[in-house]
């Protein structure tokens, strides 16, 4: 048998002409075709941004003219706004105020009638309340600390009552008295 | 010599920089338009494309917020709108609040109104004077102080914290110390008491047309307040 022998007649130097060749070509339909594409994109994406541009000015436009229509009603804006502020402010006001003759009229219902308040020291927000008075009885004294209390009386206000200091008044013939009156939380409050 | 030295030298009247010898030379010639291509396409992308893009998302943004807006702002002519139909309402409203909460601090008005509660009662009035303002709440509300002293019997004492408490333009206490003293010559118990008054206003309100109007009249809180300033006296 005699062996069959591919015999290549095309030099080499023009094999590797060729394949350069069609490397060149390739390359130059590549970064043609590249520089074709991001064109594209780009000017695609510009007019894009133009015509967004283009639809927000519109837009603003609108919105001025709905801008300038609310100016025209500025003055009963301004009372609306008004209303409303004034209106929220009494709310929270009223909520946070305290009714200090509340603590006059708790006092009063529980002074016995031989008792003297000679005077009442209130703070807002303080539920500590102090209450000085003079009396010429300690069964008084006693009396008007425990009407302080009493649900019927001053117990509808007051929670707890120190009697924090006593001084006999020889001349006067009188104790004075210092009472330290705990309210109920929010007790001044209505 | 040779033809194609006798060529250098036909050429050699006009003698070639080494960027043009570089441009002309066949690799250059080869490869250069394709890379430049490719150069010029990836600068595009970097310095066109992306900074478009990224301009484009912000359009969309400020776009889609413009819509927002004028949905909003056209709410706002419309609730506008609907109040101007009801301005006599308003009016009415607005004036009564005031009398509450007044919109400047009216401080002459005031002591004004607190002699005339005191005199009401009775109360003679020994100290009166405007303390200062300060702001109450991110400036919607402002508060007048007062200093107030008084001589009276105790029940007319009681009658004025009352009148306070009702009085048509909304007054409240501080802090109240009273003592009793008996007049020597007459006998005569009476009542000094020493309280610092807080009044409120709402200075008039700065106007914006982004900010929407959550008001409405027929809101619970505020017809229950209507309520509750009937009840209020004027001095």
């Amino acid at each position: 048998m005699i062996e069959r022998k591919e015999i290549e007649l095309i030099p080499k130097e023009i094999e590797a002409a060729k394949s350069k060749d069609t490397l060149v070509r390739r390359v130059r339909l590549f970064g043609f075709l590249f520089f074709i594409v991001s064109l594209l994109i780009f000017g695609g994406i510009f007019a894009f941004r133009l015509s967004l541009a283009t639809k927000l000015s519109g837009l603003e436009e609108d919105s001025a003219q709905e801008v300038a229509g609310i100016a025209q009603f500025a003055e009963i804006e301004a009372k609306v706004l008004g209303l409303e502020n004034k209106s929220s402010a009494l709310t929270k006001i009223l909520a946070q105020r305290d009714y200090f003759s509340v603590v006059l009229a708790a006092v009063e219902t529980s002074r016995p009638a031989n008792l003297k308040v000679t005077g009442v020291t209130i703070q807002k927000d303080n539920v500590l309340i102090t209450i000085n008075g003079e009396t010429a009885s300690y069964v008084t004294l006693a009396s008007f600390l425990q009407n302080l209390v009493d649900d019927g009386k001053g117990g509808k206000l007051f929670t707890n009552v120190i009697l924090s200091s006593v001084n006999q008044n020889n001349a006067k013939g009188t104790a004075e008295f210092v009472i330290e009156a705990t309210t109920k939380k929010d007790g001044l409050k209505r | 010599m040779d033809a194609a030295t006798s060529l250098q030298k036909q050429d050699s009247g006009r003698t070639r920089t080494p960027f043009a010898s570089f441009l002309a030379s066949s690799e250059v010639r080869t490869w250069g338009p394709p890379i430049v291509l490719f150069v010029i396409g990836i600068l595009l992308i970097v310095f066109g494309t992306i900074p478009s893009w990224g301009k484009v998302q912000d359009l969309q943004s400020d776009i889609v917020a413009e819509q927002d807006r004028i949905v909003a702002l056209k709410e706002k002519s419309r609730q506008l709108l609907d109040f101007s139909d009801q301005s006599v309402e308003i009016d009415k409203q607005f004036t009564v609040f005031d009398q509450a909460i007044s919109s400047e601090s009216q401080v002459p008005e005031l002591l004004t109104q607190v002699q005339k509660i005191s005199a009401a009662c009775g109360v003679k009035v020994t100290t009166l004077q405007f303390g200062g303002e300060k702001e109450k709440t991110s400036g919607k509300l402002q508060e007048v102080r007062l200093q107030y002293a008084s001589e009276s019997s105790f029940s007319r004492l009681t009658c004025f914290l009352s009148a306070i408490e009702k009085a048509s333009r909304l007054i409240e206490m501080e802090s109240l110390r009273y003592s009793l003293s008996v007049n020597e010559d007459t006998g005569a118990q009476i009542i000094t008491a020493q309280s610092t008054l807080l009044s409120y206003y709402t200075p008039t309100p700065q106007l914006s047309p982004d900010n929407p109007l959550t008001f409405s009249l027929s809101d619970e809180r505020f017809l229950k307040n209507i309520e509750l300033l009937k009840e209020f006296k004027v001095y």
